[in-house]
């Protein structure tokens, strides 16, 4: 099923038609259990994606785990193999290419990490975790050129100047973050790609920097993809949305379209599975439901992947739904009987 | 109760004496951010704290603060039941299930081994295990994450214990998965009467399932109220605080989240004062000079200078 047209853009048409992330028939496969005497078992992480990201955009990919969202983030920025498809940024094709060749576009491309312990080394100063990239994509800064830039962004995420000469281990888990932050936006890129960003950081906290990177998003005109399990954060920080299901896209649409009236009941449990701080009660679990186990990637099942687990399933689920379009301008669907708006809670 | 740990230059207070009582049956969700004591404070009372411990405990009438260590294993198999974040915790990786789970009723509950294997079955089926013969020959590694969560919780319970102690029992857990396990929580306490203390960060998850609520903060309890008046009048800047900063995607799209700038005190802050002031959006001299009273309003008990909405706590 071929499907190039998945902009998930509202009515505002970008400058030029490359402009900005375009991701076409994606999939990701990786090889498992591969020994001298076999080839293993390849498991298609993600299948057949497509999707654009224009620019100043920010899209939420959510979905559980194993649903293939970071596989295809770490697809987008050459961390791992693209077999199909294509992805583009700015009109140039930026998939298949070696280390190498990707190298000079990490300039451009940036990443925010989940652990901002773990993503900053522990042997180097603040100083020098942000200067690193510096020194690596534009080599001709002076060293003043480059102490002001370090200046700047720490001012941009919201640190003191003093932090400079402090170890990562000598910060709070949200001024690491934030550092993090700083060492992706430093090289101005165009694309920021955060992966579970906020996912460690104490609620408080989370709030801060969900606040900065929508800041720095506005302030810096950056496309940006933000992968999260929780949809309160999707909903806050995004203006697109793609529901990833064992590795295939099963809705998308703006964040009101998906998340104000899913059509997808993969969305809608996803949706009634989210806890709110408002104390809306769960009720004990309802007799005779037993717990489904999450089918697995390595063997999809046939037809559509949400069937076992999916109150609306018919006859016709055994053949797998496309991704079409709901009512909504942008809102896109995989599901036979989707659930039109009147009936979504 | 108290809980410190030495380090190098300084004493840490994780548990500042803390004052509560479960009534038998009830669900309490314990909430705070990391550094709270929230897990401390639980350990401490189960003989589980490296740190060292001071005060009392008692479980109906029974002190558990200095009982030996044989004497603390009979009360965590048999009386408490402790369920971890991580379900590795409680499992063996070389023993089947069918094992680990007539191991706890054969020794604390002295029945025969197929006696206690009727009980694993029973109880198996109880946390609505789809299956429950073929997880009793699996190992822990080949179930599911929410699978081996369910496990942990049949195990914690094979001994009748009269308390659960769920310390982030659905933190590594998808949303569905988190939803199952909680709803399972709760009709375990429906059906057995057994008294649940939910350990959290999220106060979405011991909003939705709890009776009462415990807010703790730097070591201290915050604010305890019933659920219903903690959510809807929140007394302690910190609670209401901590509730608005939690994106919802129930609600319309905000522009700005409200986070609490700053972070926890310094272990070596004097903490003849309130500890939340540095962050509280209304703090006073008198916040940094003086310890909060503890201040009750409604079913709301807050350790507060100035609890919210004061003009209704003196009507």
């Amino acid at each position: 099923m071929p499907d190039t047209d998945g902009s998930l853009a509202g009515a505002a048409a970008p400058e030029k038609l490359t402009d900005g992330l375009h991701v076409e028939n994606v999939s990701v496969t990786y090889m498992t259990g591969r020994s001298f005497l076999s080839s293993g078992t390849p498991v298609r992480a993600v299948r057949n994606a497509s999707f654009t990201v224009p620019k100043g955009h920010t899209l939420g990919i959510v979905g559980e785990s194993g649903c293939g969202k970071s596989s295809l983030a770490r697809a987008l920025v050459g961390l791992a193999p693209v077999n199909e498809g294509r992805v583009s940024w700015d009109g140039q094709t930026i998939s298949g290419l070696g280390e190498k060749a990707f190298r000079p576009l990490r300039k451009d491309i940036q990443m925010v990490f989940q652990d901002p312990f773990s993503s900053l080394n522990p042997k180097l100063k603040v100083f020098d975790v942000l200067a690193e990239p510096l020194r690596t994509h534009m080599p001709n800064l002076s060293k003043a050129e480059m102490t002001q830039r370090v200046g700047e962004v720490l001012e941009t995420v919201g640190l003191q100047k003093e932090v400079m000469t402090r170890y990562s281990h000598e910060l709070s888990g949200g001024q690491a973050q934030r550092i993090g932050i700083g060492r992706a936006v430093i090289t101005r890129p165009g694309l920021l790609l955060c992966d579970e960003s906020v996912s460690a950081l104490d609620v408080s906290v989370q709030a801060t920097i969900l606040n900065l990177l929508k800041k720095l998003q506005a302030d810096l005109d950056l496309s940006m993809i933000f992968i999260s399990h929780d949809l309160g954060v999707i909903k806050y920080i995004a203006d697109s949305v793609a529901v990833l299901y064992l590795g295939q896209i099963v809705e998308s649409g703006s964040v009101e379209e998906v998340l104000d009236a899913p059509s997808h009941p993969y969305t809608q449990l996803l949706l009634q599975s989210s806890l709110s701080a408002d104390g809306r009660r769960i009720t004990a679990a309802i007799d005779g439901a037993e717990p489904v186990e999450l089918p697995s990637n390595t063997a999809p099942p046939t037809g559509c992947a949400f069937r076992a687990r999916c109150p609306r399933a018919q006859e016709k689920c055994k053949s797998p739904p496309e991704l079409r379009p709901m009512s909504g301008t942008a809102h896109r669907a995989a599901c036979h009987f989707p659930i039109v708006s009147e009936e979504a809670t | 109760m108290s809980v410190s740990f030495a380090s190098q230059d300084h004493h840490v207070l994780a548990v500042d004496g803390v004052s509560l009582s479960l009534t038998a049956g009830r669900i309490l969700g314990v909430v705070g951010e990391s550094g709270s004591g929230k897990s401390q404070l639980f350990k401490a009372i189960c003989g589980l704290s490296q740190g060292s411990v001071s005060g009392s405990a008692r479980l109906e009438g029974r002190e558990l603060i200095g009982l030996s260590a044989k004497d603390l294993g009979t009360v965590r198999g048999k009386e408490i039941g402790y369920v971890f974040q991580d379900p590795m915790t409680s499992l063996n990786p070389f023993l089947p299930i069918r094992t680990q789970l007539t191991e706890v009723a054969v020794r604390h509950l002295g029945l025969s081994k197929s006696e206690a294997l009727d009980r694993a079955r029973g109880l198996l089926h109880k946390v609505q295990i789809p299956e429950p013969e073929r997880i009793l020959r699996n190992f822990p590694h080949e179930l599911s994450g929410g699978m081996r969560q369910r496990v942990v919780i049949a195990m914690a319970l094979m001994a009748e214990p009269k308390m659960l102690i769920a310390d982030e029992p659905t933190t590594a857990l998808d949303a569905t998965v988190q939803l199952q396990i909680l709803q399972l929580l709760k009709s375990l306490n429906e059906s057995t009467g057994v008294s649940v203390v939910l350990i959290s960060h999220d106060i979405g998850v011991v909003s939705s399932v709890c009776d009462e609520v415990l807010v703790m903060y730097a070591g201290r309890v915050a604010e305890r109220a019933e659920v219903g008046d903690l959510i809807a009048a929140p007394r302690h800047p910190y609670t209401h605080q901590l509730i608005k900063s939690t994106p919802d995607v129930a609600h319309p799209r905000s522009k700005m989240l409200h986070g609490i700038p700053g972070g926890l005190p310094a272990p070596e802050t004097d903490r003849e004062r309130c500890l939340f002031a540095d962050r509280c959006f209304q703090s006073a001299p008198v916040c940094f000079a003086q310890r909060p009273p503890l201040r009750q309003i409604a079913s709301n008990k807050t350790l507060c200078h100035f609890p919210l909405e004061e003009e209704a706590a003196l009507a």
